[in-house]
């Protein structure tokens, strides 16, 4: 919970939060949208995308308020490869990387590669979703720290 | 089996690796889990509503609609709370609301009214308090649970004051603020600025956030007023 009242405009509460899911493995795409389907608060539109140049035309095409990436993409880049990609693409939304194992050591350095979370993919569910969405996409922000705030 | 294998998650390594509020989600939650809660909600002491408000959580598994009965739930369970506040100063406490008379006409019943509660009392070394409170459909801890669960509670705050707290109320701009700072003073938006650093809008709020707050500034343009005073940008 933030600590202020105003909701960010382009996702107004009562708007479908968008998500990308980018997984080489469809699977785990299926996997993530039957986790979603036991959300009832806030609505999820889902899409998926099998790799990061195919994020990079969904990204050109339609406006996502959250990326969810799995960590490990074929033929075998990591976030540290993948998420300068998205960035570069001016895809300024949060991007959320998920892997099986979140303990190796790189993993410290998530934040210098323009990453805003990590998590396991076994710790996804409904209340972690809920906090990823209320953290990262509905985040509360005073008027005096906006861009067109006036005095 | 090792040893280290047997530490439940938020007692085990990635206790050592949180260094952001959603690492502090994953360990709260899954300590909440482990000893059969099923929300947590950690939150500063508020001075106005004791112990707190919904809007004092900082981090929280409660949906976002359900925090006021969340809220409302503890303070049926915990009642003396607000008669012995010197008490709740310290110690822990539990408690479980099972007696529903008097219950407001207009306050639809919920699902934290037959919880067991149990509020961990934190502080920092400058002496702000916080709490975690911990809600479930389970009987109330006994001394030993209770022993165990503030412990790993307290562990798990002692990381968070020193990850995010500790710089919250350091009056020092990491180098991250700093460029945040620059730019904004170059006139950027923070969609400009995340472009620029290759990171999230959330992110440069975040750290527009706690320059603001750090700089004793008022809005953006005072933040960056200030940091022109100060001789951190030119």
């Amino acid at each position: 919970m933030t600590e202020n009242a105003d909701v960010k405009p382009e996702t107004a509460r009562g708007e479908a939060v968008k998500i990308l899911f980018v997984d080489d493995e469809f699977i785990e795409f299926r996997s993530l949208k039957k986790t979603v389907a036991a959300l009832t608060e806030p609505k999820v539109e889902m899409d998926y995308a099998q790799s990061v140049s195919d994020a990079l035309a969904k990204l050109g095409s339609d406006r996502f308020d959250l990326i969810l990436l799995d960590n490990r993409l074929l033929p075998n880049a990591d976030f540290r490869e993948t998420v300068p990609k998205l960035r570069a693409a001016s895809y300024t939304g949060p991007i959320g990387v998920i892997s099986m194992d979140v303990s190796d050591s790189y993993f410290q350095q998530f934040q210098e590669y323009g990453v805003d979370f990590r998590i396991g993919k076994d710790e996804i569910d409904v209340e972690t979703l809920q906090h990823i969405i209320r953290e990262y996409v509905r985040y509360d922000m005073p008027d005096v720290w906006k861009d067109d705030y006036n005095i | 089996m090792s040893s280290a294998m047997a530490l439940p998650f938020h007692a085990g390594p990635e206790l050592g690796r949180a260094i952001n509020r959603t690492d502090f989600f994953r360990l709260l939650k899954a300590a909440a889990h482990h000893y059969a809660f099923d929300s947590f909600a950690l939150a500063r002491i508020s001075e106005a509503s004791q112990p707190f408000g919904a809007r004092d959580i900082i981090i929280t598994n409660v949906a976002e609609r359900q925090t006021g009965f969340f809220v409302y739930a503890m303070g049926r369970a915990l009642g003396f709370i607000k008669s012995k506040a010197a008490q709740f100063l310290a110690t822990p406490m539990s408690g479980k609301a099972n007696n529903l008379e008097g219950y407001p006409p207009d306050l639809v019943l919920n699902e934290f009214d037959t919880n067991s509660f149990l509020l961990i009392p934190l502080f920092t070394p400058e002496g702000r308090r916080y709490c975690v409170a911990f809600s479930g459909k389970r009987q109330q801890p006994d001394q030993g649970e209770v022993a165990d669960i503030l412990l790993d509670t307290m562990r798990i705050f002692d990381k968070f004051y020193e990850e995010i707290l500790v710089n919250e109320m350091s009056g020092r701009l990491t180098q991250r603020e700093s460029e945040v700072v620059r730019w904004t003073s170059e006139g950027k938006t923070s969609a400009e600025i995340a472009i620029i650093l290759g990171l999230s809008e959330h992110t440069v709020n975040s750290h527009i956030a706690a320059s603001v707050r750090k700089l004793g500034a008022v809005n953006r343009v005072h933040m960056v007023a200030m940091a022109l005073r100060m001789g951190l940008v030119s």
